[in-house]
C-alpha cells in the first residue's frame, strides 16, 4: 500500500500515543436478515484524513456509529487511541468528536452558546475567545450571535465541523459532511475540513462522492454491502485497477452494452442513458476499436469523449454497480435545510 | 488539550438548565400559552360564568322522628322543580355532602314536631363549599323553603329558621372553583407540552443522538430540563393566583408554601406524563396526537371549569380515574380552604403514585433515536 498519509502522522507528532488512532478488527453488525456492516478490520493513522466511500446502504453509517459509541457491534472489536470503545463507550466519547448526519440544533440558542453548551457536555468550558476562535476556523466568525436556524445548509454543516471540534479530539468523525450541499458550499467545506486536518485533526469522514474522496482523503475505504472491497490512496485504487480512461458516447442506434466490453483493453461498460461508458486500460486502443466496430456494425457515433478514470470507475468495476445513481444532492435548493436522511444506516 | 475526566455532573446540570431557561424566554408563542393563555381562558370564563350559573341541585334531609311538622318540610322541598330531597341518615348525608353528591343538608332536631309549638328551633343547614357556585342559592330556596313552611303552620309568626353552617369561610363563588382548577390545568398543559414536545423534537432533529454521543450523562440532562419546568411552573402558579386575586377578587386563604409544594407535586406528575408520552411516540406528529388524546379529556373531565357532581354516573370512573382530578381537588382545598397537606394526602399521594407510573414508562420505552 502507498502511505501517502505518512507525513501527515509526523506532523501530528504526539510521539507517546500509538500511531493509529483508530484500531478495528472484524466488526459487524445485523439488522434483522441483514448484515449491514459483515467483517470489516481496518486502521486510521494519526494526522490523516481517511475516507469510507459507498453509496447508501453500504453500511459506512453504521460502521461510524459504531467506532462513535452509539450502537453496540454485534462481533468485532474497536479501539480509539488504545482504548477499547465497548463495552462502556464513555471514555471514548470524551475524546472524539463526532459530526451526525441530519443533526439540527436548538432552534433558540446563539451560536456560541451553543459551542459552550456542547463543550460543557464534554467537561470543556471554553471561554468567549476560544469559541470566537473556533467559529473562526469553520469560517462562521461573523454569525456568533445567530440562531442555528438562521444558518443556511452549507453554514449548518459548519457549524456541526466546529461542535466535533469543541473538545480538542484525537479524531473527528464526519458522516456525509456535504452531503445536500450545492458545488460551491461543498467546495467550501472541503477547504475547512483540510484545514482542520493540516492543524492535526485526525479526521474520518464518509461519502458517497468519489470526487470528495479524491480531493480530501489520504486513504479510502471502498465499501459496498457490509464489507470493504479495497482500502488504498486514492491514486493507488485507481492505479491498481489498470484503467487509464474512460470512453463515453453516445449512438443513434440501439445496441446492447455488452457489444462494447469487447473493445480492446475494456475493463467493464455500461449503458448510461442516454450513452455508454468503457472503461479502458488504454485510451488509444479502445478509441480505436470502437470505430472499427462502429464502422462494422454501421453505427452512428456521437458525442464521443474521453477523460481520465476515476475512483468511480474503481467502484463501479469493483461493485458493478455505480455510487451515486442521480446526483439528487446537486439539485438542492441552498437555503432550505432538508432532511438529509440518506437511508444509509 | 483538554483534559479527558468528562463533565461533572453539577456543571452539566447548571449549563442546560441556563440553556432551556434562555430557550423558554426566547420562544414567545411557549410563553404565550404558558402565562398568557390561563389567564385570558381565566377571564373568559369568569367574565360568563362568573355570577348566576345554575344547575340542578340534591339536597339530603336527615330527621330522626316521622312527626307532621318533618312531612310537610320533606313534601316542600320535593314540591320545587330542580331541586330533588332525599332521606338520609346523618352520618351519610354529610358524608355525601363532603363527596360533592350532595349541595346542601338540612338536619330536623329530634322531637321537632313536639318542640315546635313551645317555641322557635333552629334547623341546621349544611351546604357543599367545595361546590361553591351552588351554595349561595341552595341557601336561599331552603330558606324559603323552611319559611313558607313554619308560616303554613302557625300563621305569620316563623318560629322556624334555619342556621346556615357552611364547612369553611363563606362567600365563594364560581371563580374561587375555577381560579384553583386553571392553575391545575395549566400545570399539566405545560408539563406535558413544554417536555414531551421538547424531547421528541430533539428526537427527532437528532439533537438526542448527538448529545448521546458526548459523555454527557442522560441525568443531567434530563434533571435540568425538569427542575426548569418546574420554577416555571411555580411562576405559573403565583401568576395566575395574584391575576384572580387581584382581577377577580378571588380569595387566597391558602398557605403559600403549601400551595408551592402542590404545584411542585402536581408539576412532577405532569412532567413524568411528558416524558412517558414523549417516549411512546415516534415523531413530532405522533406526540402531538398523543398528547392530545391525553390532554383533552382530562381538560374537560377533571372538574377544572364545572363540577363533575352531575355528571353521568358512567363518567364518574373515569374522572377519578384522572390525575388531574386530584391535582384541582387538592389545588382548590389549599388555596381557598386554607386546608394544609396532609388534608389533601391522598390527592398527593394520587399525585406521587402517577409521577412513579409514568416515570417507570418512559424509562421502559424511552429511544435515542
Amino acid at each position: 500500500m502507498v502511505d501517502t498519509a505518512a507525513q501527515n502522522s509526523e506532523q501530528a507528532g504526539r510521539a507517546s500515543a500509538p500511531a493509529d488512532v483508530i484500531a478495528i478488527e472484524g466488526l459487524s453488525k445485523r439488522y434483522g436478515d441483514i448484515l449491514a456492516v459483515d467483517g470489516v478490520s481496518f486502521t486510521v493513522r494519526r494526522g490523516e484524513v481517511f475516507g469510507i466511500l459507498g453509496p447508501n446502504g453500504a453500511g459506512k453509517t453504521t460502521t461510524l456509529e459504531m467506532i462513535e459509541g452509539l450502537r453496540e457491534p454485534d462481533a468485532g472489536h474497536i479501539a480509539i487511541d488504545g482504548l477499547p470503545v465497548w463495552p462502556d463507550p464513555s471514555a471514548t466519547k470524551a475524546r472524539i468528536g463526532v459530526q451526525l448526519q441530519a443533526t439540527a440544533l436548538y432552534d433558540y440558542l446563539r451560536l456560541h452558546e451553543l459551542i459552550y453548551l456542547f463543550g460543557s457536555c464534554y467537561g470543556v468550558y471554553r471561554s468567549r475567545t476560544e469559541i470566537e476562535e473556533l467559529l473562526r476556523r469553520v469560517g462562521l466568525e461573523e454569525k456568533g450571535g445567530a440562531y442555528a436556524k438562521e444558518l443556511s445548509g452549507g453554514q449548518m454543516q459548519r457549524l456541526s465541523i466546529a461542535l466535533a471540534l469543541v473538545n480538542d479530539p484525537v479524531v473527528s468523525f464526519l458522516d456525509e459532511p456535504t452531503t445536500g450541499l450545492d458545488p460551491r458550499a461543498r467546495r467550501a467545506l472541503w477547504e475547512v475540513i483540510h484545514e482542520i486536518n493540516r492543524a492535526g485533526t485526525t479526521v474520518v469522514l464518509t461519502t458517497h462522492y468519489m470526487e470528495e474522496a479524491e480531493r480530501l482523503c489520504d486513504r479510502v475505504a471502498v465499501m459496498d454491502r457490509g464489507q470493504i472491497r479495497a482500502l488504498d490512496t486514492p491514486r493507488a485504487l485507481i492505479h491498481a485497477l489498470g484503467a487509464e480512461a474512460t470512453v463515453t458516447f453516445t449512438l443513434t442506434q440501439d445496441e446492447p452494452a455488452e457489444v462494447f466490453c469487447d473493445l480492446a483493453g475494456a475493463l467493464s461498460c455500461r449503458r448510461d442513458d442516454p450513452g455508454y461508458t468503457v472503461v479502458a486500460t488504454d485510451a488509444q486502443a479502445a478509441v480505436i476499436s470502437l470505430l472499427r466496430l462502429a464502422h462494422e456494425r454501421g453505427l452512428t457515433i456521437h458525442n464521443l469523449d474521453v477523460k481520465g478514470a476515476d475512483l468511480e470507475d474503481v467502484f463501479l468495476s469493483m461493485t458493478g454497480h455505480r455510487l451515486v445513481e442521480e446526483e439528487e444532492a446537486e439539485a438542492a435548493p441552498p437555503k432550505k435545510r432538508r432532511s438529509l436522511f440518506g437511508g444509509s444506516r | 488539550m483538554s483534559d479527558r475526566r468528562g463533565p461533572t455532573f453539577l456543571r452539566s446540570f447548571t449549563d442546560f438548565s441556563r440553556a432551556f431557561t434562555l430557550m423558554r424566554l426566547r420562544n414567545r408563542e411557549a410563553l404565550f400559552w404558558t402565562f398568557f393563555f390561563p389567564i385570558l381562558l381565566m377571564g373568559l370564563l369568569g367574565l360568563v360564568f362568573g355570577r348566576g350559573y345554575n344547575i340542578g341541585v340534591k339536597i339530603g334531609v336527615v330527621r330522626h322522628d316521622a312527626g307532621m311538622v318533618e312531612g310537610v318540610l320533606v313534601k316542600a322541598f320535593q314540591s320545587i322543580d330542580g331541586i330533588e330531597a332525599v332521606e338520609l341518615p346523618r352520618d351519610q348525608a354529610l358524608r355525601e355532602l363532603r363527596d360533592g353528591d350532595l349541595s346542601g343538608v338540612l338536619v330536623l332536631p329530634e322531637g321537632l314536631s313536639q318542640g315546635f309549638a313551645d317555641g322557635a328551633t333552629k334547623l341546621d343547614f349544611y351546604y357543599d363549599q367545595s361546590d361553591a357556585m351552588t351554595a349561595g342559592q341552595v341557601l336561599t330556596i331552603a330558606t324559603q323553603v323552611v319559611e313558607g313552611v313554619a308560616n303554613g303552620l302557625s300563621g305569620y309568626h316563623p318560629k322556624l329558621t334555619l342556621q346556615p353552617r357552611g364547612i369553611a369561610a363563606q362567600g365563594f363563588d364560581y371563580l374561587d372553583f375555577l381560579v384553583p382548577g386553571i392553575v391545575a390545568l395549566s400545570l399539566m398543559q405545560t408539563g406535558i407540552f413544554a417536555i414531551g414536545f421538547e424531547l421528541v423534537f430533539s428526537k427527532e432533529k437528532g439533537i438526542l443522538r448527538r448529545l448521546r454521543a458526548t459523555p454527557l450523562p442522560l441525568a443531567s440532562y434530563s434533571l435540568s430540563m425538569i427542575v426548569v419546568q418546574l420554577v416555571v411552573s411555580l411562576i405559573q402558579t403565583a401568576l395566575i393566583l395574584v391575576v384572580g386575586m387581584l382581577v377577580f377578587g378571588v380569595d387566597i386563604n391558602g398557605s403559600l408554601w403549601n400551595v408551592a409544594a402542590l404545584s411542585i407535586i402536581g408539576g412532577l406528575c405532569f412532567v413524568s406524563l411528558g416524558f412517558a408520552l414523549s417516549s411512546l411516540s415516534r415523531d413530532v406528529n405522533s406526540a402531538n396526537g398523543l398528547i392530545q388524546v391525553v390532554q383533552m379529556p382530562m381538560m374537560f373531565l377533571s372538574g377544572i371549569f364545572f363540577p363533575m357532581d352531575n355528571a353521568p354516573g358512567w363518567i364518574k370512573p373515569v374522572v377519578k380515574a384522572l390525575p388531574l382530578t386530584y391535582l384541582a381537588e387538592g389545588m382548590r382545598d389549599v388555596v381557598v380552604d386554607a386546608h394544609s397537606l396532609w388534608f389533601i394526602r391522598w390527592d398527593i399521594a394520587v399525585l406521587v403514585g402517577s409521577t412513579v407510573v409514568f416515570m417507570a414508562i418512559a424509562v421502559r420505552f424511552f429511544r435515542w433515536e
